[in-house]
């Protein structure tokens, strides 16, 4: 197995040689350049400088890729509150603007045509317009006027506090499923269905329901189902029973505009580790 | 393969040095990693023994310290891992420490071992196919930019790497040379006390030196069914792996029972493949192989695909002991046993570490192939200019990646941020930290409350006592999960995607989503610092 008797390489062997030595000085040089094709704090601060400057109140901003997302807030996270970071979609937004780098593009802005770009350096700056979906409730920031109670043999009794219920805390927060953000309502399921109950919501022609289990621990921990319904003046108009473990799904539901009590159940036949997330808002 | 002469083995003694004194200057700047931690714990106790052993010896009482109660004293902490590294952390800490530090001076052993390993790599090219092979073997695998992210850490990942380069060395000499056969054993027995990939070595050289037996059959040469390097490993390896390892000297049938149930019932842990986390089985059966392929030099990947498909054409050449298998067993095997055994995979490369050494070697027979095209007139001159630039790659690839080596991705992924688009596992075990510690020393002021999140306190511990970290702040833990979260004033995230909710807890502990700070390679977020905005 000596290289030098063993049988002599071909007649491309030569042009090896050159290529083999020319790719190598190729791929060194680009590993040494590499901190030249990064964006600088200066091209951040000038496409925030740049957002700041055009946005308007509901503007959305969104930052692409995704994973230099903490990048750009820490030029422009001062305009990006929570609710915008964690928003469970962009369709109430008129314009956005996309922070990008590498000519990558957010999900928010597929299938548009942007009207204005700039360039700071490496960073590009697009705007983007469309139409914005109205909003009649938004059950998550009405959170306070829900009364929360409990299911037990056909009984309804509430939580011990306002929102401390046996199988932990129901509570608006940053959920985090499918490892994204999302504002919602966090709910631990339990095998006695728990009740958020909305004596006064204002419907309008739909109902939007983003569903989802939080914490990515507890969904390595368990994969029992959970059961979710939704109520409308006491006639149930949605229910499904999750399996799936992972995923922010969207369902619609047609409503009737007007003043409704809307209820939401959860409840899970193995509660262990069944946090589920929910985010509902009222369209017109 | 061919004798060494005293130069081989006197470029050996210089690669050694060399490669010694790059990791450890090289380790300066490395944050330690999460394990680290735990065995930084466990060497003075590991340690201790041997000093109380001392102790006992010159009080004339040797037998108190084979007691089980001495034993499990000083070997109970961290037992689920052999003890021959952690006595030899404890060792050079206890003889180094003071002079250059204890982190230094804890992760000596494991520079030694991996600068014996760069050394014996480039033995085994020359024994092989002379000292340019063994220059390019040797700087290949020096230049892996995750192998040498592990040997620069007191850990076991590159140390086992580096044994199971001797033992195969040793197994290859010892085909034709006897003296290597007790060697082998002995240093098998070293490979089973640093780490259980040793367990593997054996059904790799018995398949290797069957197929020796089939080549020379019908021969003149008479090859023992069992050599007697399998006889010393069978033998010596064992007693010298239980006398390195106390803990098993007592109820050993019950505790290497433990051992074993401790790694075959591993706990998952998260790893990002390709967008998508993993914690539970089943694990993606490309995973060791894809991983290779985006995290080693390319120019290093092509040379060894060429080396290797050029070994199989030459198969009919039987060369004696069938290096050539060798080679690609030990290539392949290591990165196979994570398919094979379906076993978790969040440790990243790091448990295949041992393919690196011998992918290198494939590359320098393939790049020695490329070469036997130039006329032999010139081919020395050519040969120094196409050995320094296929090498090139490695070093340039690794100096990029240093300090963090897994945050690294090659030329074919587009490097980190191109391994970022693809979604691929951006770091583990919390050791990005070190990179924060002069804004923290900086920008903090008096009582702090921090969360460190993935960093442990053996950690901050380290960087307290190096020096790198303000006392006040290391001693400022805040807390575990959201409580500690919600506690701070002061907030990290170290990123993986599975930590994604800690940084969404952040915000809505602080009301903001505006980090004071991001840590970046190539700007990709490795850690990002948020500090509580002050009450208006």
């Amino acid at each position: 197995m000596n290289a030098e008797t063993a049988p002599k390489a071909g007649p491309f062997a030569l042009a090896a040689v050159v290529i083999v030595t020319l790719g190598a000085l190729f791929e060194a040089g680009v590993a040494l350049t590499a901190q030249s094709r990064v964006a600088t704090a200066i091209d951040w601060q000038g496409a925030g400088q740049v957002v700041r400057a055009g946005l308007q109140p509901g503007d959305l901003i969104v930052i692409a890729p995704e994973w230099a997302d903490q990048v750009g807030r820490s030029y422009f996270g001062d305009v990006i509150p929570v609710e915008m970071a964690a928003r469970a979609d962009a369709d109430h937004y008129g314009r956005i603007w996309e922070v990008s780098i590498r000519g990558a593009h957010a999900d928010e802005v597929k299938g548009l045509v942007a009207k204005h770009v700039e360039h700071r350096g490496l960073v590009t700056i697009s705007l983007y317009e469309k139409p914005a979906v109205g909003l009649s409730y938004d059950f998550t920031t009405h959170f306070a006027d829900a009364r929360i109670t409990q299911i037990d043999a056909g009984r309804e009794s509430p939580c011990g506090g306002p929102i401390r219920c046996p199988g932990g805390l129901v509570e608006t927060r940053t959920l985090e499923v499918d490892y994204r953000p999302h504002r919602g309502i966090l709910v631990p399921a339990e095998t006695r269905p728990t009740r958020l109950t909305w004596p006064e919501a204002t419907l309008g022609k739909s109902l939007v329901l983003y569903v989802g289990l939080h914490d990515y621990y507890a969904r390595k921990n368990a994969d029992g189902p959970v059961d979710v319904s939704v109520s409308v003046d006491d006639r149930q108009v949605w229910k499904a029973h999750f399996r799936q473990s992972e995923g922010w799904h969207r369902y619609e539901i047609p409503t009737l505009a007007g003043t409704h009590a809307l209820r939401l159940e959860v409840s899970s036949p193995q509660p262990a580790w069944r946090n589920l997330g929910f985010h509902l808002e009222a369209r017109p | 393969m061919t004798p060494l002469n005293r130069g081989d083995r006197i470029w050996a003694a210089l690669i050694f040095s060399v490669s010694l004194f790059t990791y450890a200057a090289a380790a300066r700047t490395q944050g330690n990693v999460r394990d680290e931690g735990y065995y930084f714990d466990a060497a003075e106790p590991y340690f201790n023994w041997y000093v109380e052993l001392a102790d006992n010896v010159r009080h004339g009482k040797p037998g108190k310290s084979f007691t089980r109660a001495s034993v499990d004293r000083w070997f109970n902490y961290n037992h689920e891992h052999p003890a021959l590294m952690k006595t030899l952390f404890g060792a050079s800490d206890r003889a180094f420490g003071k002079r250059i530090g204890p982190e230094p001076a804890l992760r000596l052993p494991t520079h030694i071992l991996s600068a014996a390993m760069i050394a014996v790599v480039f033995l085994f090219g020359v024994g092989l196919w002379g000292r340019r092979a063994g220059f390019v073997a040797a700087g290949l695998t020096l230049g892996a930019p995750r192998l040498f992210f592990d040997a620069q850490l007191a850990a076991f990942d590159a140390p086992i790497a580096a044994f199971w380069v001797f033992v195969t060395y040793a197994y290859a000499r010892a085909l034709t040379d006897r003296r290597w056969a007790w060697r082998a054993g002995v240093l098998f027995g070293l490979a089973l006390a640093t780490k259980h990939n040793a367990f593997f070595i054996p059904p790799l050289l018995v398949v290797h030196y069957l197929y020796v037996l089939w080549v020379q059959r019908g021969s003149q040469i008479r090859l023992p069914i069992i050599p007697r390097v399998f006889w010393w490993m069978a033998l010596a390896g064992p007693v010298v792996y239980l006398a390195c390892w106390p803990w098993l000297w007592f109820s050993t049938v019950a505790r290497f029972r433990e051992y074993v149930g401790f790694h075959v019932n591993h706990v998952y842990y998260n790893m990002e493949f390709l967008g998508t986390n993993y914690n539970k089985p089943p694990f993606p059966l490309s995973f060791p192989y894809v991983m290779t392929a985006l995290t080693l030099p390319v120019t290093t990947l092509v040379l060894s695909l060429y080396g290797s498909i050029t070994l199989f054409a030459q198969r009919r050449q039987k060369t004696p002991g069938a290096p050539g298998l060798l080679l690609v067993l030990n290539a392949v095997f290591p990165m196979a046993i994570i398919t094979i055994t379906g076993a978790p995979i969040f440790g990243a490369t790091k448990h295949w570490h041992a393919s690196v050494p011998f992918v290198a070697l494939l590359a320098a027979y393939g790049t020695e192939r490329i070469l036997s095209a130039i006329p032999t007139a010139r081919r020395t001159m050519i040969g120094v200019i196409v050995a320094l630039a296929v090498v090139a790659p490695s070093l340039a690839e690794t100096w990029r990646s240093h300090p963090y080596g897994l945050s690294h991705y090659n030329l074919l992924a587009g490097g980190p941020p191109g391994g970022a688009d693809l979604g691929m596992n951006r770091q583990f075990w919390g050791y990005a930290t070190r990179g924060l510690l002069p804004e923290l020393n900086r920008r903090v002021q008096s009582s702090p409350r921090i969360y460190w999140h993935d960093t442990n306190t053996s950690q901050l511990g380290m960087y307290r006592r190096m020096g790198t970290l303000r006392a006040d702040i290391a001693n400022s833990n805040s807390g575990m999960e959201e409580p500690g979260v919600r506690a701070s004033n002061w907030a990290l995230v170290i990123h993986e995607k599975h930590f994604n909710k800690y940084e969404y807890w952040i915000w809505d502990a602080y009301g903001t989503t505006q980090p004071t700070l991001v840590l970046d390679d190539e700007g990709v977020p490795l850690v990002t610092l948020y500090q509580r905005p002050k009450k208006p």
